[in-house]
C-alpha cells in the first residue's frame, strides 16, 4: 500500500498546483476582465476552433490568440508548460495518419490546441469563486454553482481525510500484500472516507442553514476593458467566418 | 558504538497543496531513548512523526529506520508502532478483539499466543466488556485504548505517539503517561502538554516545520520555549 | 475517459448536451426540496479526492478510480448524477480536463450512462450479495460508459478513427481496467453496509422518468448517429452567409474579396489572415495603453 500512497502523494502536488494557478502574481490585464466575458469568449474560441479543419482560419486564431495572450499580459511560458503534454499526446494519437493525410494530423492537433489555449486563457487568470460567480449570472442553477464552489473548497480538506485515513491502515500492514488485497483493503479504507464524509456534509448542512451561505452574484456593470475586449473577440470571429 | 533506531538526514517534507511540513532536519534517536516533539498546531509535529516512522517519504532527504532501507519496508512496519492523533482514523475491524489481533494475524502468531495477547491486553487496558462489540461504537476514551492496546499488542521496538493525551479523560491519561515513562522500547511523543513532554530525557522544540532547539528540557532556554508557543 | 475539444464533431457534441441538460436539470429540479447542496458539495468533494488515488496495477503503472457507480448507489441514480456532473465540470473548469465542447458528452458518459447503469445493475443483483452486485455495477458502469464515448468517438468524422476501432479500443480497455473499479466500489459498499447500511437503502424513484431516461441512454446513440447523417456542417459560416457578409468587405477599400489583385488566391487569403492578426494586434496593443492611461488619470 505505500506505493499507492507514495505515487499518490508525488501526483497529487501537480494536481493541486491547478488550485492556486491564477494567483501566479504577474500583472497583466487579463486578470482583470470580468469572469463573464473571459468564459463566454473562451467558449467561442473553441467553437471557432473546432468548427473547421481550414488552414488559415486555424492558423488566424491561434495568432490572434498569441497575440492578446503576449498584450493582455499572460505568460507564454506558464502557458506551454501546462498544454504541451496533451497537444504531444494528440499528435500521437492521430499519428497513424501522418503519410496518408499530412494534412489531417496537422489540423486535428492544431484544432486541439487552439482549444487547449482557449480554455487556459480562463482558467489562468480567473479565481474560482469568480467563475461560480459568473457562472450564476449566465442563469445556470444556483444550487449547482453553490455545490461546485463547496466540492471545491472541499476537495483539499477531505484529500488529508484520505490520506490520513490510508496512513493509519499501512501503519498497520506488516506483510507484504498482494495488489488484490491492496485494492480491497484500499477500498475499504475508502470506504470509512466516504461514510466520513457523508457525516461531514450533514454536519455542514445544518451549519450553511444557521448561515445562510450564497454566492455572491456580480452585479458589476461592464466597463471600458470589458467593453473593448468583447470588441476584438467580436472582430476575430467576423474576420475568421469571412476568411 | 551507539545503536540508532532512526536516522534522519536533511529531511524535508512538502504537502501535496504545496504547504511546508517539515525543512532541513538532521538527527538521530538512539534505541531506547525517551524523545518528545514539542510545538504549536500546524508546526510539523504530525509530518515528522509520519517521516521518521517509515510512513512517508521524504521530498528531500533520507531517513533509516532500525537500519533498515525503503525496500524491506514490512520489516520497518512490524517493528514500529504509529498511535494516530484521531483514532477514528484508525480503528475500522468489526470488533475490538479484531482490531486487537489485526497485526499478530498477519504475523501469523500462534493461537496461544494470540490468547495471551487478548488476556493480557485487555486486562491492562480494562477492555474486557468491549471485545465483542465494533470499535465505532465505543467512547472517545475507549477508542484511544483500544487503539494503544492494538499497537502494543505486537511489542514493536519503536513506538511514536500524535498528541496522546488530546480529548482523553484524566484515567486514560495516567495510562498513557506510564506506557511513555515505562515503555521497554524507544518512545517518540508529539504533544504539546508540558508535563507529557518531561516524561521524556529529550526534547525537540519545532516551529514552521524546523527543529528549534535539541536537549533535555530543563537545558533549553525557555525563549525558545515561548517562541515555539510551548509555553 | 474525458474527451477534450477538437475529437467530437459539434452536432454530436450538441446532442449529448440537449440530452445531459435535460437530464441533469430534471434531477436538479427533482431533488431541489431537498436542501442537499452540501451534500453534493462534499460528496462530490470526497470523489474528487478519491479518483486522486494512484492505484497500483501489475505491470507497474497505476489506475484511477472514477466513483460513477458508487455515486449512483450511495447517493441514489439522480443525487449521483448531480455529484457526478459537479466532478467533471471541476475537472473542465480547473484542470482543463475534459473539453468544453465536450462537457455535454462527458457528463453524459460518466455523470448519466456510468451513474444509471451502476445503479440499475446494483439494484437488480442486490439480492446475489451488496458486494457482489456492486463489484459488477462498478465493472459494467465503466465499461459501458467507455463504449458510449468510444461510439461518439468513432461517429465523429473529426475523429478520423471509424466505430470499428473507437468501440473496441474503449471498451475492452476499460472492461480490463473496470475490474479495479467493480473491485473499490465493492470494498466501499461493503464496508458501509456494515456500519450504516441504512444509506445503501434507497426508495425507489418514480418508475417512469426511470425508464425514460433508460430509454434516452439506450437510443441516444442513434441519436447521435442521425446527427451524423444530417450532415457536418459548419455553423457559423451559415451564419455568415445567412447574413450575407460574404459579399460584403468589412474592411472597404483595402483587401477587395480578400485576395490581393494578380495573387494567387490562396495567397491572397493567407495575407489576409496575416492582415487580421495585424490588426487584433495592433486593437489589443490600442487597449492596453488605453487602459493604463485610463487608470493613470
Amino acid at each position: 500500500m505505500h506505493i499507492l500512497l507514495e505515487k499518490t502523494l508525488r501526483n497529487a502536488s501537480s494536481y493541486f498546483q491547478n488550485f492556486f494557478i491564477h494567483e501566479y502574481k504577474t500583472r497583466g490585464l487579463i486578470y482583470e476582465i470580468d469572469a463573464r466575458v473571459k468564459f463566454i469568449s473562451t467558449i467561442v474560441f473553441v467553437l471557432l476552433a473546432v468548427s473547421t479543419f481550414e488552414p488559415i482560419k486555424l492558423l488566424f486564431l491561434l495568432f490572434s490568440l498569441f497575440v492578446i495572450l503576449k498584450i493582455l499580459g499572460l505568460s507564454l511560458k506558464k502557458l506551454f508548460q501546462r498544454i504541451w503534454l496533451f497537444t504531444a499526446f494528440s499528435f500521437i494519437v492521430v499519428s497513424p495518419f501522418l503519410f496518408s493525410n499530412l494534412q489531417y494530423s496537422l489540423l486535428f492537433t492544431l484544432r486541439v490546441l487552439i482549444s487547449l489555449i482557449a480554455v487556459q486563457m480562463l482558467v489562468m487568470s480567473t479565481n474560482f469563486y469568480d467563475l461560480c460567480s459568473a457562472l450564476s449570472s449566465l442563469r445556470i442553477p444556483e444550487s449547482f454553482v453553490h455545490a461546485l464552489w463547496i466540492a471545491y473548497r472541499y476537495t483539499i480538506l477531505l484529500f488529508q481525510d484520505i490520506i490520513n485515513i490510508l496512513l493509519a491502515r499501512e501503519s498497520r500492514r506488516v506483510a507484504k500484500t498482494s495488489h488484490r488485497e491492496i485494492w480491497k483493503k484500499g477500498g475499504e479504507a475508502v470506504g470509512l472516507f466516504f461514510l466520513r464524509s457523508i457525516e461531514r456534509s450533514e454536519r455542514l448542512q445544518l451549519a450553511m442553514v444557521s448561515r445562510g451561505e450564497k454566492i455572491v452574484v456580480q452585479k458589476t456593470k461592464l466597463g471600458f476593458l470589458e467593453i473593448s475586449y468583447i470588441a476584438i473577440v467580436a472582430f476575430i470571429v467576423l474576420w475568421w467566418i469571412s476568411l | 558504538m551507539v545503536d540508532f533506531a532512526v536516522v534522519a538526514r536533511n529531511v524535508s517534507y512538502r504537502y501535496p497543496d504545496g504547504s511546508l511540513g517539515v525543512e532541513n532536519v538532521d538527527l538521530a534517536i538512539a534505541k531506547g531513548e525517551r524523545v518528545a516533539i514539542v510545538g504549536e498546531n500546524g508546526s510539523g509535529k504530525s509530518t515528522l512523526i509520519f517521516l521518521l516512522s517509515g510512513l512517508l517519504k521524504p521530498s528531500k532527504g533520507e531517513v533509516k529506520v532500525l537500519g533498515f532501507s525503503n525496500k524491506e519496508i514490512e520489516e520497518i512496519r512490524r517493528r514500529v508502532g504509529v498511535i494516530f492523533q484521531n483514532p477514528d482514523d484508525f480503528l475500522f475491524n468489526p470488533t475490538v478483539r479484531d482490531e486487537l489481533l489485526y497485526v499478530p494475524r498477519q504475523l501469523k502468531m500462534s493461537e496461544e499466543e494470540m490468547e495471551r495477547i487478548i488476556r493480557d491486553f485487555s486486562e491492562i487496558f480494562g477492555l474486557k466488556d468491549v471485545l465483542h462489540k465494533p470499535p465505532f461504537r465505543l467512547s472517545g476514551g475507549e477508542k484511544k485504548k483500544v487503539e494503544i492496546a492494538s499497537v502494543l499488542a505486537y511489542k514493536p521496538e519503536i513506538i511514536f505517539l500524535d498528541e496522546p493525551t488530546a480529548n482523553v479523560d484524566a484515567k486514560t491519561r495516567k495510562v498513557i503517561k506510564e506506557i511513555i515513562r515505562g515503555y521497554e522500547g524507544t518512545v517518540v511523543v508529539a504533544t504539546h502538554e508540558v508535563d507529557v513532554a518531561k516524561l521524556c530525557e529529550r526534547v525537540l522544540v519545532m516551529k514552521k516545520g524546523r527543529i528549534l532547539a535539541d536537549s533535555s528540557f530543563s537545558s533549553i532556554d525557555k525563549r525558545i520555549l515561548e517562541e515555539a508557543g510551548v509555553i | 475517459m474525458h474527451i477534450p475539444d477538437g475529437y467530437l464533431d459539434l452536432t454530436i457534441a450538441l446532442i449529448f448536451f440537449v440530452l445531459t441538460l435535460v437530464v441533469l436539470g430534471y434531477s436538479l429540479v427533482k431533488l431541489r426540496h431537498g436542501k442537499l447542496t452540501s451534500l453534493f458539495g462534499i460528496i462530490s468533494a470526497a470523489i474528487f479526492a478519491a479518483q486522486m488515488l494512484n492505484w497500483p496495477i501489475p505491470g507497474g503503472t497505476s489506475a484511477h478510480f472514477v466513483g460513477g457507480s458508487l455515486a449512483g448507489i450511495l447517493l441514489g441514480p439522480f443525487a449521483g448524477c448531480v455529484s457526478m456532473a459537479i466532478v467533471l465540470t471541476i475537472q473542465t473548469l480547473v484542470f482543463n480536463d475534459g473539453g468544453i465542447t465536450a462537457w455535454g458528452a462527458n457528463v453524459w458518459n460518466m455523470a448519466v450512462v456510468n451513474v444509471f447503469v451502476g445503479y440499475y445493475v446494483y439494484k437488480a443483483l442486490q439480492r446475489f450479495g451488496k458486494t457482489f452486485a456492486s463489484f459488477i455495477a462498478g465493472w459494467i458502469g465503466i465499461t459501458i460508459a467507455a463504449i458510449f464515448a468510444g461510439i461518439e468517438l468513432g461517429l465523429s468524422t473529426s475523429f478520423a478513427y471509424g466505430l470499428s476501432i473507437t468501440v473496441p479500443v474503449m471498451g475492452l480497455w476499460h472492461a480490463i481496467l473496470g475490474v479495479i473499479e467493480g473491485v473499490i466500489t465493492a470494498g466501499v459498499v461493503g464496508y458501509i453496509a456494515t456500519r450504516r447500511s441504512d444509506l445503501l437503502e434507497k426508495g425507489e424513484t418514480g418508475k417512469v422518468p426511470f425508464v425514460l431516461i433508460g430509454l434516452m441512454i439506450v437510443l441516444s446513440p442513434v441519436f447521435a448517429y442521425l446527427a451524423e447523417e444530417v450532415g457536418y456542417s459548419e455553423p457559423l459560416e451559415n451564419v455568415a452567409e445567412f447574413l450575407g457578409l460574404e459579399e460584403n468587405t468589412i474592411n472597404p477599400g483595402l483587401l477587395p474579396d480578400y485576395t490581393i489583385p494578380g495573387l494567387d488566391p490562396y495567397i491572397g487569403t493567407l495575407l489576409s489572415g496575416a492582415i487580421g492578426v495585424l490588426i487584433v494586434f495592433l486593437l489589443s496593443f490600442a487597449v492596453k495603453y488605453a487602459h493604463s492611461s485610463r487608470k493613470n488619470t
